[in-house]
């Protein structure tokens, strides 16, 4: 398999898992706005949206061990890093979470640091 | 409950998630070396015994992903997701150290990647300050 090919891997699979990310967030959501008070784990087995999460994660999971098999974990490790920007973006446009200068500042040093993570 | 209550849950719920995040990973690691020395070994009692020791850690890992995970459903039912995430990275930090001083795995420390290591702890640092900050006192807590 080519390398374009290899890197149009691991953006599917760090979408998919921002995807997760987002459909967790989307289930607790969902069940708070149903019923106030103490959720339940049966409730979380119940909502749709958890079971389309860890599709979701699962997909990301196999497509990203898949991936290492063909490349050094040191290329494939700065796509965590835009998995990080793509969780921030999905919370601003879809959550509607207000994103201050401090937070993505956080954010890009963890993404930095986790390429320099890689190069060694 | 109080908010400052749900928030202290929150907290407490988001550090067994790293925690059983990087205990996970770092079982999951132990039993893929044990399957590599198994691989190099012959005879076939003593490969059932390294298979069940394989299983053991992979299913201890597997087991601490589902901690981890049911823990982060509790996280982000009480904080934003774009809070909750980038300290989720705490567990990298958690991993490097853990693999370079337990015995088993006794991975190096270098110090290139404990350069990095120590941008992870400045950008967790940064995201948990921002949890604190007013406006995004209103983002802190989604429950209304």
């Amino acid at each position: 398999m080519g390398t374009a090919s290899t890197y149009i891997l691991l953006v599917v699979s760090v979408t998919l898992l921002t995807a997760g990310q987002a459909m967790q967030k989307v289930a607790v959501d969902r069940i708070i706005r149903h019923d106030v008070g103490d959720q339940h784990f049966f409730k979380f087995a119940r909502e749709p949206a958890i079971w389309l999460a860890m599709l979701c994660l699962a997909g990301s999971m196999s497509i990203w061990l898949s991936v290492l098999y063909r490349i050094d974990v040191s290329k494939a490790l700065p796509f965590v890093s835009l998995g990080h920007v793509f969780v921030l973006i999905v919370s601003r446009v879809f959550f509607g979470e207000h994103i201050s200068v401090l937070r993505w500042l956080g954010a890009g040093l963890i993404a930095v640091g986790i390429v320099l993570i890689a190069q060694t | 409950m109080s908010r400052t209550k749900e928030n202290l849950k929150g907290i407490a719920l988001l550090l067994t998630s790293i925690l059983a995040s990087a205990a996970a990973q770092l079982l999951l690691k132990a039993g893929m070396n044990s399957l590599r020395t198994q691989i190099a070994g012959v005879g076939s009692v003593l490969e059932v015994i390294a298979q069940v020791s394989v299983a053991g850690w992979v299913l201890g890992g597997l087991a601490c992903y589902a901690i981890s995970l049911l823990a982060w459903l509790g996280v982000l039912s009480r904080f934003a997701l774009s809070l909750a995430y980038p300290l989720l990275s705490m567990s990298y930090i958690i991993v490097f150290l853990a693999a370079a001083a337990w015995p088993r795995l006794a991975e190096p420390l270098s110090i290139d990647r404990l350069v990095g290591i120590l941008f992870v702890i400045a950008g967790v640092v940064l995201v948990a300050a921002s949890g604190r900050d007013s406006r995004g006192g209103k983002s802190v807590v989604t429950v209304e």
